[in-house]
């Protein structure tokens, strides 16, 4: 018997999943006022011209918000790919394949702050 | 001690009788797929904007049309839906929500609420 079991809640160690967990919720809150903001900045966003678009990324409103917004969005996109992963994937490609998404997310992380912030 | 073993895999879906909860929770797994491939045309399209013209009107040239206009309702309803279904999780966490009335009464509002959002939002921005 585990005597884990008896302890509470407070008191026992924490499980691997724990920070997974608080992660993937903390992301979440993050993301809700910081996807309102950029839907609200895209009404403004014309794509269709090089020079109407690179005005809308120079705005300081666009810029911030891209810059707030893509290192959490690729935490939380990660995480929750992690968790299908782990659904579905058996052990010897599992953890290689959570590793992968991880590199892909940081780096496109990365590019997404770097481009963002290009000719500020 | 922390339970580490080697744990079975999920069982697969076809299993399930769908039902409306079963459905919304897989589409939220599923609209959250989805963004994260579809946020990688968006860095992309950033990047492009970044290298300059010639290249950006490169980027912008394989995003006209039908393929274009597709990727839009696509990333714009799951945004929506993974968005609203996601504060629904959240209040879950929170305590709220769990009796069954309250599930289907979320669930539908979820799914009109990213019905009417990503209609609203594809006709502004086209």
């Amino acid at each position: 018997m585990n005597s884990s079991r008896l302890q509470p809640l407070s008191r026992r160690p924490h499980h691997p999943g724990l920070g997974h967990w608080r992660w993937q919720r903390a992301s979440a809150i993050l993301l809700v006022p910081l996807i309102l903001w950029i839907l609200w900045l895209s009404l403004s966003l014309d794509v269709h011209t090089y020079t109407s678009a690179r005005t809308w990324v120079d705005g300081a409103g666009p810029t911030i918000a891209l810059i707030l917004l893509a290192p959490v969005w690729y935490l939380h996109g990660a995480l929750g790919l992690q968790t299908i992963i782990e659904d579905y994937v058996r052990p010897p490609l599992r953890g290689s394949l959570i590793w992968l998404v991880r590199l892909g997310a940081a780096i496109l992380a990365v590019a997404t702050v770097l481009a963002a912030l290009v000719s500020v | 001690m922390p339970n580490t073993r080697a744990r079975p895999l999920s069982p697969h879906l076809q299993i399930y009788r769908p039902q409306m909860t079963s459905v919304l929770s897989v589409l939220h797994r599923l609209s959250g797929l989805l963004l994260s491939a579809c946020s990688v045309v968006l860095s992309l399209w950033l990047v492009s904007l970044a290298l300059g013209e010639v290249t950006y009107v490169r980027f912008m040239s394989f995003a006209q049309g039908w393929p274009g206009l597709s990727f839009l309702i696509l990333i714009v309803f799951c945004l929506y839906y993974h968005l609203f279904n996601g504060v629904r999780h959240l209040l879950w966490d929170w305590g709220w929500g769990f009796s069954l009335d309250r599930v289907y009464f979320s669930g539908w509002t979820v799914v009109a609420a990213a019905l009417v959002c990503s209609t609203t939002t594809v006709v502004l921005v086209r």
